[in-house]
């Protein structure tokens, strides 16, 4: 895959919204090809990601608190869990018939980029104040996380 | 009104993350590479052809992996209530006994690779690379 293929990829993930083209070819650069079989866990919910991972190529199904979700390609997934260094609260799992490809950033080598790259840093953050909303907006009126 | 309380809250969180992210290190599936005879998980423009192994309490599942070209396999332990380990021929490529986590390795010559645990001597499987 070319990095400017991963850079499309990476920016149509939500915590990536705000990173810069640069930033993103940065992390092109670091992201890994996965081509993973059916069957293969990827992330179980009770493990501390140690990637963000982003669809390239076929499908993945996330459990998350009961529920499947599927995804397809451009939807990203184990970014806040790796950041927060806290359990993923969700198990991802190639469902098949067919491979799935995917892009894969690692807790180091994201870690080293922003270590030479406060920008990126603050446009993460900025990616995650808006996933944040996007997830608080989504949770009920009465629900007593909505008062967090 | 209660939108920017929220909002500052998660922020914080966030700074306070991504501040522990640039000085840690975390303990994920596939990362934790105890054999790695490529040099890591693909890079670059490499694809790496990735599969899984649940151990289960009495069993590996699947117990039979085919992988299509070089790959890399890893195995996650599921069953927490007892000791297991994956054990090849090589003991390059074998795991410690232990009940939780994981154990990753990178194949990089076709062949059939058979592998077994040794506190339960039923439990058994193969890696078919082709």
């Amino acid at each position: 895959m070319e990095d400017l293929e991963k850079v499309s990829l990476l920016q149509r993930v939500d915590v990536f919204r705000e990173v810069r083209s640069d930033h993103l070819a940065l992390l092109a650069g670091v992201a890994q090809e996965l081509e993973a079989v059916p069957g293969t866990v990827l992330m179980r919910e009770e493990d501390i990601p140690d990637a963000v991972y982003v669809v390239a190529r076929g499908t993945i199904t996330l459990r998350i608190l009961g529920r499947t979700v599927t995804l397809t390609e451009g939807a990203g997934f184990g970014a806040l869990g790796l950041i927060g260094e806290r359990p993923a609260m969700l198990t991802a799992t190639v469902p098949g018939p067919a491979n799935t490809l995917l892009l894969r950033v690692t807790r180091p080598a994201l870690a080293d980029l922003l270590v030479d790259s406060p920008a990126l840093a603050v446009a993460l953050l900025r990616g995650m104040a808006h996933r944040v909303d996007t997830l608080v907006a989504q949770l009920p009126v009465h629900s007593p996380l909505a008062l967090v | 009104m209660a939108a920017f309380p929220r909002r500052a809250a998660a922020l914080f969180c966030a700074l306070t993350a991504l501040a522990t992210l640039a000085c840690g290190e975390g303990s994920g599936l596939i990362g934790t590479m105890t054999t790695d005879t490529t040099g890591g998980l693909g890079g670059g423009t490499t694809n790496t052809l990735l599969a899984s192994v649940t151990v289960n309490s009495n069993a590996f599942s699947p117990n039979l992996v085919n992988l299509a070209r070089t790959g890399t396999v890893v195995w996650l332990w599921a069953d927490t209530t007892s000791l297991h380990d994956v054990t090849f021929s090589d003991p390059l490529l074998s795991s410690a006994t232990k009940s939780s986590g994981s154990h990753t390795i990178s194949f990089q010559s076709s062949g059939t690779f058979n592998y077994h645990c040794t506190v339960h001597p039923g439990m058994t499987g193969s890696i078919v690379v082709h």
